[in-house]
C-alpha cells in the first residue's frame, strides 16, 4: 500500500519537472528539467503532500517578498512553470477544437505561448510586475521580454480563499493571450463570411454595440435570415453580400439619415463583422456575473473503480479479441457507409465505387486532391463521399462498443460485479477501454491520417484496412 | 462521491464528432421552420431542426436504426428526441466560441422539459455540418449550480460536459432509462389516476353520443354558458359537442367548458378543434389554466396556459383512422384528461 503511494507521489512530481517546449517542426514536446528534478525531489519525494498542496507551497515560496533566498524562489518559479506549462498545452488544445471547421491546428497557438525554454531561474518584482532574471551569486537583471509562464504566475492572486485555482488562471490567460486572440480574429473565420458571421452574434454581445449598430444588426438579420432560410437548396452555398434589393429593404427599414446609399450600409456591416471577429475570439466571460468566475468546473461523479483483478480480466479480454474485433469493425463501417451512399440523394451514383476509392487512398497511398482530379469531382464532393474521418470514427465507436459488449458479459458470467451496473461504471468501463484501444490503435492512427503530406499507411489500422480491403475486392 | 474535473483527451479535441448536413435536411428544416414569430425565431427554429436531423441520424446510427420520434413543440428554443424512453434534449449553437451556453431554466426544472440527456451541438449552417460538442445527463446537470444568466436562463459551461458523444449511446444501449431518473410530472400522475371513458368520433358523424356530453343549446338553456362566448363560426358541416370540466364542487369558479368542433374529412381523417370557454359568470378563464394534447402515444403536442383569457384554444388538427388523442385540462395540481379516437 505504502509503495503505490509512494510510486504515485514520484509520478505526480513529474509535473513539476517536466516542461513543454515546441520543436521546429511545430509539435510540442515535454523536455526534463533537471535543476527542477532535483530540487523537488529533495524537497517532497518522501512526504504525503497533495498536488494541490504543493502548488500551494510553491506559490509560497515563489510570491514570498521577504524571502532572502531568490534562487529558492526561482527554483519554485521553474518547477511551476512546468506543472503550468501542461495546462497552457491543454488551454491551446481546447481553444482550437472551437476553430477545427476553420483549420485552425492547436500548434499554431502553442507559437505564441510556449516561449519558455526553462533555462533561467526568474523571480518577479517586490510589485510582481517586472520579470527578473538571477544571474550568478543571487544578482539579478530585469529580463526584457518577460516570458508567459511566469507572466501567469505573477498575475495569479493566490489565497485561502482562492478564487480560481492555478490551474483554471492558466487556461483563461491563455484564452485571453493578446496574441493568440490576434492571431484567430484574423484566421479564426476563414471558412466564414461576414455575412454567416452578423448572423451569429448572440443577444448579450449584441448589447456591446451602440444604439445605431443594434439596429443595423437587426434589420439586417430581419432581411437576410428570412431570404437565407427560404433560399434553394440548389443555391445553397457561402452566405453572398447581401444584394442591392435587399440592402434597399434594409434601409428603407432603418430609415436612418446618414445610411441611404447601399454602399455606406454594407460598409457599416462589414465593419460591424470585422470588430465582431474580436470580440467573439476573446473570451470576456464579464458577461457572466461576478460569482460564476468561481468556476471549478468539477463535475460531480460516483467514483466506481475498477478493482485490480477485474481490471487484469478485462485487459486479457481486450487483448485477447482486439485483432479481430478490429476486423470485425472495419468490415461493418465500410457496409454502413456503403448502404448511407446508396440511400444518398447526392451521392448514390459513388456507392458502388467506394471500395475502389478506400484501396486508392490506403493502398495506392493517394491524396484525395489526386483522386478527385482522376474522377473528375470537386476535392469537398470526394471528402464527403468518403468521409474517412467519419469512417474512421465510427470503426474505433464500433471496435469500443463490441469490447464493451464483450466485457459486460465476462463481467456477468464472472459475476465479478454484484449490483446492476450503474451508469457511472458504465461510463468508467468504456472510459478504459477506450484509453486502451486508443493507445494501441487509433492515435498512431490519426496522425498518419491527419499528416496530408508524406503520408505513408503504415499502421496497424491502416494495415488491416488494406488486409481487408484485399479480402473483400 | 467525489468530484472530477473532465479531462478531454486528445482524441475528441483533435477530431470532434462531425456530422454532415444533407441537402433533405435544409429542405425540410426550411418546410417546418415555417412558425409563428419574428425571423429571428424562425431562423433559431431552423438551425434547431438542422441540428436535430444531424443528431437523430447520428443516434440512429449509433444504436441500430432503432425508432426515434421527434418532439418539436418547442423548436423555436430548444428540441427533443426520444428513443424508446430516453429523452434527449437539443441545445444548438452556430459557434462555441464562448465555451459555452444560454440555456433556458424550465429544460432542468420544469418535468415537461427535463430530458435524461442534454445535447450541445455545434450547427454550421454554412458548411453544412454539425458538430457533436458534448453531453451533460440529467443527474449530472442538476447537480451543478449554473450561474444565473438573463431573466429565466443559465449560462452551461462546455467545460461541464462529457466531450466523448459515444458514452451516451453506450448508456442508451446497455442501460435502462432508471439508471438516470427523471421527476415524475405531479399532473400527470394524479390524472393517470381518473377514471377513463373514450369518446368515440367517428360514431359522433354518425349521430351517436356518448353520456355527458350537451349541445349548444343545452348548454345555454340550462344557463351554463352565455351565447357570446365561445368563436363559433358556421358550423352547418361540423358538428360540435361540450364537455363540463368540474375540477372541483366547492369551488366552482374554476370549472369550465371543453368544447370540440369535428369535420369529416376525406373518409380517413377527421379535423377536430378544441377551445376552452368560462362559465357563464366569469369574465375570464381562471388564470393559468392548461390545455394540453398528447398524441396517440401520450406523447405532448400542443399546450396552452392562460392569462387572462375569454376563450383557449389549440389549433386545429388532423386525426387518422384508428388514432386516439387526448385532451388535458388542468389547473394548479388539479387534471381531468379526455381521451378521444376517430
Amino acid at each position: 500500500m505504502l509503495k503505490h503511494q509512494n510510486s504515485k507521489q514520484i509520478n505526480q512530481l513529474e509535473f513539476f519537472w517536466q516542461l513543454y517546449q515546441l520543436r521546429s517542426n511545430g509539435r510540442e514536446y515535454k523536455k526534463n528539467l533537471e535543476i527542477a528534478e532535483r530540487w523537488i525531489n529533495d524537497l517532497y519525494s518522501s512526504s504525503q503532500l497533495t498536488l494541490e498542496q504543493i502548488v500551494n507551497n510553491l506559490l509560497d515560496i515563489f510570491k514570498n517578498t521577504r524571502l532572502a533566498n531568490l534562487t529558492e524562489k526561482g527554483k519554485a518559479g521553474l518547477c511551476l512553470r512546468c506543472y503550468i506549462s501542461e495546462y497552457i498545452v491543454s488551454a491551446c488544445k481546447k481553444r482550437a477544437r472551437l476553430f477545427s471547421s476553420q483549420g485552425v491546428s492547436y500548434q499554431s497557438l502553442l507559437a505564441f505561448v510556449l516561449d519558455d525554454d526553462g533555462q533561467s531561474l526568474i523571480i518577479v518584482d517586490t510589485e510582481g510586475k517586472k520579470q527578473l532574471e538571477i544571474i550568478e551569486n543571487e544578482t539579478v537583471i530585469d529580463k526584457e521580454n518577460g516570458i508567459f509562464t511566469v507572466e501567469i504566475l505573477s498575475s495569479y492572486k493566490h489565497s485561502l480563499e482562492k478564487k480560481s485555482s492555478l490551474r483554471s488562471w492558466t487556461y483563461s490567460q491563455t484564452n485571453q493571450n493578446k496574441k493568440i486572440v490576434e492571431f484567430l480574429s484574423e484566421f479564426g473565420f476563414i471558412n466564414s463570411t461576414d455575412w454567416a458571421l452578423l448572423n451569429r452574434i448572440k443577444k448579450y454581445q449584441l448589447q456591446q454595440l451602440t444604439e445605431q449598430e443594434q439596429s443595423i444588426i437587426t434589420v439586417y438579420r430581419e432581411v437576410y435570415k428570412r431570404d437565407r432560410r427560404k433560399g434553394k437548396h440548389t443555391l445553397r452555398s457561402k452566405c453572398q453580400p447581401p444584394s442591392d434589393e435587399q440592402l434597399q429593404e434594409m434601409i428603407d427599414k432603418l430609415n436612418i439619415k446618414t445610411i441611404k446609399e447601399p454602399d455606406i450600409l454594407l460598409n457599416q456591416l462589414k465593419l460591424i463583422a470585422q470588430q465582431y471577429r474580436q470580440t467573439s475570439v476573446s473570451l470576456d466571460r464579464t458577461f457572466l456575473d461576478q460569482e460564476s468566475d468561481i468556476n471549478s468546473l468539477e463535475v460531480p461523479y460516483y467514483d466506481v473503480p475498477i478493482e485490480e483483478k477485474e481490471e487484469l480480466d478485462i485487459s486479457q479480454t481486450i487483448n485477447n479479441n482486439l485483432v479481430k474485433i478490429l476486423q470485425g469493425s472495419i468490415k461493418k463501417s465500410v457496409d454502413k457507409r456503403i448502404k448511407e451512399l446508396q440511400k444518398s440523394k447526392s451521392y448514390s451514383p459513388y456507392a458502388a465505387q467506394y471500395k475502389t476509392f478506400l484501396k486508392a487512398f490506403y493502398q495506392e497511398e493517394k491524396s484525395q486532391n489526386q483522386m478527385a482530379k482522376e474522377i473528375g469531382i470537386r476535392q469537398e464532393k470526394l471528402n464527403r463521399i468518403m468521409s474517412f474521418k467519419q469512417l474512421f470514427q465510427q470503426v474505433r465507436k464500433q471496435t469500443v462498443d463490441d469490447l464493451l459488449n464483450l466485457i459486460l458479459k465476462l463481467i456477468k458470467e464472472k459475476n465479478i460485479v454484484s449490483e446492476p451496473i450503474n451508469n457511472d461504471y458504465l461510463i468508467n468501463l468504456t472510459e478504459h477501454i477506450e484509453k486502451f484501444v486508443d493507445q494501441k490503435i487509433f492515435i498512431e492512427a490519426k496522425a498518419e491520417m491527419m499528416n496530408s503530406k508524406n503520408r505513408t499507411m503504415n499502421s496497424f489500422y491502416a494495415k488491416t484496412f488494406i488486409d481487408y480491403l484485399n479480402q473483400n475486392s | 462521491m467525489t468530484n472530477k474535473i473532465i479531462e478531454t483527451r486528445d482524441f475528441r479535441l483533435l477530431m470532434p464528432e462531425e456530422i454532415w448536413l444533407e441537402e433533405e435536411d435544409y429542405d425540410l428544416a426550411q418546410e417546418l421552420s415555417e412558425i409563428e414569430g419574428t425571423e429571428e425565431q424562425k431562423w433559431q427554429a431552423y438551425i434547431n431542426l438542422l441540428g436535430i436531423f444531424a443528431l437523430e441520424r447520428w443516434l440512429k446510427d449509433g444504436i441500430n436504426n432503432q425508432e426515434i420520434q421527434r418532439l418539436l413543440d418547442t423548436i423555436d428554443t430548444h428540441a427533443y428526441l426520444q428513443q424508446k424512453e430516453f429523452k434527449f434534449c437539443l441545445i444548438t449553437e452556430e459557434d462555441f466560441l464562448q465555451e459555452g451556453m444560454i440555456i433556458n431554466q424550465k429544460i432542468i426544472n420544469n418535468p415537461d422539459y427535463v430530458a435524461h440527456f442534454y445535447v450541445a451541438m455545434e450547427v454550421l449552417e454554412e458548411d453544412e455540418s454539425a458538430i457533436l460538442r458534448g453531453f451533460i445527463s440529467y443527474d449530472k446537470l442538476t447537480q451543478l449550480s449554473l450561474p444565473t444568466f438573463e431573466k429565466d436562463t443559465y449560462w452551461l459551461s462546455l467545460d461541464y460536459l462529457d466531450p466523448e458523444p459515444n458514452h451516451l449511446l453506450m448508456t442508451c444501449k446497455y442501460l435502462d432509462p432508471s439508471v438516470i431518473p427523471l421527476p415524475k410530472n405531479v399532473i400527470q400522475e394524479v390524472k393517470e389516476t381518473v377514471e377513463q371513458t373514450i369518446y368515440n368520433l367517428s360514431n359522433w358523424l354518425e349521430g351517436i353520443f356518448e353520456e355527458g356530453l350537451q349541445t349548444f343549446d343545452e348548454l345555454i338553456n340550462t344557463g351554463v354558458m352565455e351565447t357570446v362566448r365561445s368563436s363559433r363560426g358556421s358550423v352547418s358541416q361540423k358538428i360540435e359537442r361540450f364537455i363540463l370540466i368540474n375540477f372541483q364542487e366547492r369551488e366552482a369558479e374554476q370549472n369550465v367548458i371543453l368544447r370540440l368542433e369535428i369535420e369529416a374529412l376525406d373518409g380517413e381523417k377527421i379535423g377536430v378543434k378544441v377551445q376552452l370557454i368560462p362559465l357563464k359568470d366569469q369574465r375570464y378563464l381562471p388564470s393559468d389554466i392548461q390545455l394540453r394534447r398528447y398524441s396517440n402515444a401520450g406523447k405532448l403536442k400542443q399546450q396552452k396556459i392562460a392569462k387572462q383569457k375569454e376563450y383557449l384554444e389549440i389549433s386545429a388538427f388532423l386525426v387518422r383512422k384508428g388514432r386516439q388523442f387526448t385532451i388535458e385540462v388542468s389547473i394548479n395540481e388539479l387534471s381531468v384528461k379526455k381521451t378521444f379516437q376517430v
